[in-house]
Parts: C-alpha cells; structure tokens; sequence
C-alpha cells in the first residue's frame, strides 16, 4: 500500500487545549490531529518552483476556528472547516480589546479561491522545539470569541504558497475537539505541535 | 525515501524569521531556492570502492610496461607507511602514471566478454580468503550519505589521503588545490616531486572523467594483457563537459524547471495536469557517455541521493546567501533529503549486436538511448 506524503514522512500533529482562569491552567483536549493534503499542495509548490520565491509564504501563519467541527472531517482530503467563524467581530469581540488580529482574507477552497476570516499567529508564537518540531501558541484572552455558539474545530493556514498577488491561504492542518463555550471568565490557549520523522 | 534530512528542512522553512527580509545582507535567506533540490549524487556499495576500477594495477607492478621500461629496480619503499616505486635515478614515480593514466578494469565475466559485470567481479573476489559484499546500504531514514561505510579508494596510495570520504563517487579531476586536503604526512612527500596536482590525475581510479575526450579507458582480462585490451577507448565526461559537478561529487540540479533536456544536469518537473490536482514533482537525472561508462566500469551506481543546502552549517561558518553555483570553487554545503537505493546496478550492460556495452554506453552506439544515456526520474509524490 502507498503511503502518503505525511505518512512518508512520519507527520504527526498534536493539539493541547487549556483553559487559563485566576493565573491557573487547566488542560482541556489533548490529542493527535490530521495533517491533511494542503500541507502536500504547498510543499509541491515549493518543490517545483511553481509556487511563490518567498520561503515566508510557505509557513504557517494564519488560523481559524469553527463550530461546526465533526470526526468525519478529520480526514487529509478536508479543505476547509465546517463552520469557519465568518466575522472579524467574532474572533475579537466588537467593543472589547482582544489580542487577536484578525482579517478578512482569501482561501484556497479545493483549488477555487473563496473569502474567508483569518486570525494571525505571530511570529514570536512560532517556535522550533527541535530540529524536526515546530509548535505554534494561540490565545484566546478574556474578550476573544465570546458569546458564540461552542467552539469545536481549529484550522492552520499556510499562509501564500502560490505566491499569488494576495495572499491566498491553503489549510494544513485540522482537528475537531469537544465544544468549548468561550466566555469572558478565561482564556483559551492552543498549544499545536507539528513533527517530523 | 524521504530522509530526515528533509523533515529538517521542512522545519527550517516553517521556522526561519520572516522578518529576515527587512534586513538587505540577510533577506536572500528566504529565497525559495535555498530549500528545494539543490544537487544529486551517484554512489554504490563501500566494498565496491575497494575494488573494480580504483584498484592501482602497480600494486602488482608489470615490469614490462612500456612506461617504466626505465625502471632498473623497483622497490616497496615505505615512506611513512606508503609504498612507493623508486627508480634507480631517485627519481620518484609520479602517481598520475598509475595504470598509466587509464581507467583499468579487471573482467572476470565471459559472458559479454567487452562488458563489464559487477557480479562476476563479486563472484571471482569471493572466492578468494576476503569475500567481497557487493550489497549497497540497506536505505535508512537517518541516513546523511549514501554509503554509511568508508567509500575512500582502494587504491593503497590513497587510502592514506584524507582526501574526501563523503559514501558517493567524486570528482576530483576538477580539484585545482588538493594539496590543502592532503593529511601533513603527505605534505613531506612534495620534496620528493609529489604535488597536489597528482590527486586530480587519479580520477581514473576514483570517480568521472575529465571533459573534452581526454580521459582514457580500458577492459582487461588479466594483469597482464593490459597492453592488449578486451576493449578500449577514450571517455569525456559529460557532467564536467557542462561544469555542473563539483570536486565533491555533487551534481547541479539545473534551477530552470521543466527544461526538459539535460544540458545542465538533472533537472525538475511536474505532470501536465498540475499542482494542486497531482502535486507531484519529478526529479529526473541522467547518466550519459563517458560518465556512464567510467562509472560501470568503476562498479556501477546503485544508490542516488537528492541534496538540498545545508543553510545552518554554511551561515555557522560565516558563508552568507546568495549560494551562488560555482563548480571549481563550490562553497555550498549540502543536506541529504532524500534517496534511493536499488539492489540492480543502474549501469548494467551487455554486449549487444557485436557491440560492447561499454561502447554503447560510452558513444549511444545507434542512438541506443533516447537521452544519450539511462535516465532515472525520481517521483516526488506530495499527496
């Protein structure tokens, strides 16, 4: 049986989900994720030199959440969540002071460009574990994506790998996990480890 | 097979600073042609370099050889545990005219008598008190070469050099300042008219031969016919005809994607139905002419390595982007990201239509190769 691009090279993902509330830390979810066939989509643009000359256009550097997420998704053929929040409003709570930086920008749907809500990791929340992992920080502070339905899906985004005029994002990564009801009280952090080999 | 050399490399694409590109000295770090395929290199078993063509003839020295007809005496004269063949003037024997600047090949087959096969060499030298393992490395993940074990020369001399052990063929006949690579011992051999020059001369029983026709070849059936060759003829190389491989070994991979020749080395390419419905992305390498045959005859290639720069090293030894190609001077340092290796010799030949294989593959006899020469395409498959 031929093993996938991923599987070859022996990918794994793993998502903690912790709940931060009174300086304390609680670990909510705790597992593996799917790497799904982006990744593959954005290492063929960078291996045939069809895709951006930017190495930075290749990383990871956008996120989403959804509400809709389900195990049938977890599959390396998804391209997109299943209810992706749609409003910049939602990720940073209109009136309130979020740390999130979110935008409306483009994603690569199956091929097709379509226009969707991004949230940016900075790069400072990037960090390399070792030689072969990568883990990636995402807050969610006190006046981020409250008052939502419950949150259960999260998406990274690679970030430009056609080198396209503007960015057009392409999903890498996903994992539905037990719904979450964002409030005011805490904090979510999204600790996202990628590994190689 | 994917090495960890390339999770690495993913690694270092997904972590390397951005920010990078406000900086002018240091922004052609990101260049995306710093992380994709750099280079290839051809190797086989490290016993194999013990043997067929690096084997120096003179270490059995036939005194009837033409060239040292003026030779009165010779003499194993260990100078710091190197033989040597003095003459009776003093005058030391130059190492270039080991196998007098042929690349000489015992053939033990009879079958196919003007080809060269691996296996009846492993075969004949089995037999004798140190059996030979023709087998290449089983591939393994972790590998960073192609050969785990020494690929140093078997020829004695040589054994002692320090020159490059990297578990590939090289290409020293390019290597215009060996002397800063020999070990300080052989530096005391300059007085005696040993020079640095003499390592690119023993390309013939090393690695690819020159350009421009001037490398020579001969199949022989004993030590002593070597006068009398099975077949023979003169070899140009066709990698340092296009000066896209380095002293080193390794071989340019041509920047142009879907050039779709090979004047200037392997090149890439991808399926006409394109990335992102098939996100393949071939790699394809040839192997023609006169490096074909210097390479069967030198025991064949069983394993190809697929390169990409080693970033991290050359910025640890102060080298700076942009890595500019430079096949005399090439200051690139390389990462192994990925292999293949094959228990069939690549250049297996035959005689065919009273024509030497050697022949067919040294001169594409009756166009016998649509690309003059094997070609090998290297499916990377991202799905």
């Amino acid at each position: 049986m031929n093993k996938s691009f991923t599987e070859n090279l022996n990918m794994k993902g793993h998502l903690t989900i912790s709940k931060i509330a009174n300086g304390e830390e609680e670990i909510l979810f705790d597992e593996k994720n799917v790497i799904v066939s982006g990744f593959g989509v954005g290492m063929a643009y960078l291996f045939s030199k069809l895709g951006s000359t930017n190495i930075a256009d290749y990383q990871i550097d956008r996120f989403q959440l959804g509400v809709s997420g389900n195990t049938g998704a977890q599959v390396s053929s998804t391209f997109q969540l299943s209810s992706s929040l749609t409003s910049v409003d939602q990720y940073t709570t209109s009136g309130l002071d979020s740390n999130l930086f979110a935008f409306t920008g483009t994603q690569i749907k199956n091929g097709a460009n379509s226009t969707s809500v991004f949230c940016r990791i900075p790069f400072t929340k990037v960090t390399k574990i070792d030689d072969r992992s990568v883990r990636y920080t995402i807050f969610l502070d006190e006046d981020s994506c409250n008052s939502l339905l419950p949150l259960n899906e999260i998406g990274l985004f690679m970030k430009n790998p056609r080198g396209d005029a503007t960015d057009s994002s392409i999903l890498v990564a996903y994992r539905y996990f037990t719904s979450i009801q964002k409030t005011s009280d805490f904090g979510l952090m999204f600790r996202w480890t990628i590994s190689f080999g | 097979m994917l090495t960890v050399g390339f999770a690495e490399l993913i690694t270092d694409v997904l972590t390397v600073n951005p920010a990078l590109r406000s900086i002018p000295s240091a922004s052609s770090i990101l260049d995306t042609s710093n992380y994709t395929f750099n280079a290839v290199s051809l190797g086989k078993d490290s016993e194999g370099f013990f043997q067929h063509g690096h084997t120096l003839l003179s270490q059995t020295f036939n005194q009837s050889n033409a060239i040292l007809s003026s030779v009165l005496a010779s003499s194993f004269g260990p100078i710091i545990g190197l033989p040597f063949l003095q003459a009776a003037s003093g005058e030391w024997l130059k190492f270039g005219v080991f196998n007098d600047q042929f690349l000489t090949t015992l053939r033990y087959n009879t079958q196919s008598p003007s080809s060269y096969h691996v296996s009846a060499t492993q075969l004949q030298l089995s037999a004798g008190p140190f059996p030979y393992n023709s087998n290449p490395n089983y591939p393994s993940v972790y590998d960073n070469r192609l050969e785990r074990a020494s690929t140093r020369s078997g020829a004695e001399v040589l054994r002692s050099f320090s020159y490059y052990d990297l578990g590939h063929y090289m290409n020293p006949v390019i290597d215009p300042a060996a002397a800063t690579d020999f070990i300080p011992e052989i530096s005391s051999l300059f007085a005696y008219g040993a020079s640095a020059a003499y390592v690119s001369s023993l390309w013939n029983v090393m690695g690819y031969p020159p350009s421009g026709n001037t490398g020579k070849f001969r199949l022989v059936s004993s030590v002593n016919s070597l006068n009398a060759p099975v077949v023979s003829g003169t070899l140009s190389g066709v990698f340092n005809t296009q000066g896209v491989i380095d002293k080193k070994g390794f071989i340019n991979v041509n920047p142009t994607v879907n050039a779709g020749n090979y004047n200037l080395g392997p090149y890439i390419s991808y399926p006409t139905t394109a990335i992102p419905s098939n996100p393949t992305v071939n790699l394809n390498v040839r192997i023609a002419k006169g490096d074909a045959t210097a390479l069967a005859l030198l025991g064949g290639v069983n394993h190809i390595g697929v390169w990409a720069l080693d970033i991290k090293e050359m910025l640890k030894s102060g080298l700076n982007p942009p890595y500019v190609w430079n096949n005399i001077n090439n200051s690139r340092k390389y990462k192994l990201i990925a292999k293949v290796t094959l228990w069939e010799n690549i250049l297996n030949h035959n005689d065919s239509g009273g024509i030497s294989g050697l022949v067919r593959l040294n001169e594409n006899t009756s166009s016998s190769f649509t690309n003059e020469g094997p070609t090998v395409e290297l499916e990377f498959n991202f799905k």
